[in-house]
């Protein structure tokens, strides 16, 4: 095979071989991050329940969210693990982190002083800086899901032109 | 299972992460008599009114106000069951 191949087909192997890589490290990344985050709140329930009541937005949710986070959290990591189900993960997760994301927002713009209800060292993190922590993961998982849609894509051409991947 | 091999080594990072930094925040902190906190303000001058309070130990009082460590400004204080102030404080460091 030529180191630098000039053909369309060749081409686009390349890049579908660094989509597929793009997702897994992805995946992983988001599974890493959900299951840490998901146990340390189910750890510390009591303390992040508390944190959470203190919240103008949140308030008499507290309790029930304490629970349902966590859980949404180690259900989206689930998700991700299996690869049937990896695109639907992708998806939970962006909606999730597009939730944590505006909260931030919002507690910033309220500036309560309160703390950071997040899980682990996370809770070390200022509003500011978990902001942008945020807004770059949310980031990487837009890249995730593009990928995914570009392998799609590449797998439909493949079959149609009857060019065996 | 090769498919799985990345997914499956984040998980056991992630259980070993959130083990290690659990244990690392119990050990740090000595005194587990529980009193009631009350809250201070950010500047560390006076408490919050209405009460904001948390029951339980100095560590837990730091976890849920969120008393970064320090030793300048005033976080909580410590009340003892008949609603007594104590001079016990969680102090942060000045922002």
């Amino acid at each position: 095979m030529d180191q630098y191949p000039t053909d369309l087909y060749s081409c686009t192997m390349r890049n579908s071989n660094l989509n597929t890589w793009l997702i897994e490290i992805i995946s992983a990344l988001f599974i890493l991050l959900f299951v840490y985050t998901g146990i340390s709140k189910l750890n510390e329930r009591y303390i992040f329940s508390l944190v959470l009541s203190q919240s103008p937005l949140i308030g008499a949710n507290a309790n029930l969210l304490s629970w349902l986070l966590p859980v949404a959290e180690l259900s989206t990591a689930l998700l991700l693990l299996i690869l049937p189900t990896r695109k639907w993960g992708l998806i939970i997760s962006l909606l999730l982190m597009c939730i944590f994301t505006g909260y931030i927002a919002y507690m910033l713009l309220l500036n309560s002083g309160l703390p950071c209800s997040c899980g682990g060292v996370f809770k070390q993190m200022t509003w500011t800086q978990h902001l942008v922590f945020n807004i770059i993961l949310t980031g990487l998982n837009v890249a995730g899901l593009w990928s995914f849609q570009k392998n799609k894509l590449f797998i439909a051409i493949s079959r149609n032109s009857r060019i065996p991947v | 299972m090769k498919k799985y091999l990345s997914g499956i080594v984040a998980v056991v990072l992630a259980i070993g992460f959130s083990a290690f930094t659990a244990n690392h925040q119990e050990k740090k902190y000595g005194n587990m008599q529980d009193y009631t906190w009350h809250k201070f303000n950010a500047a560390g001058t006076a408490e919050l009114s209405p009460a904001v309070t948390f029951t339980g130990t100095d560590a837990g009082a730091k976890s849920a106000f969120g008393c970064p460590d320090g030793s300048s400004v005033n976080c909580a204080r410590a009340y003892d069951e008949f609603g007594g102030a104590l001079n016990i404080y969680v102090k942060k460091t000045a922002e």
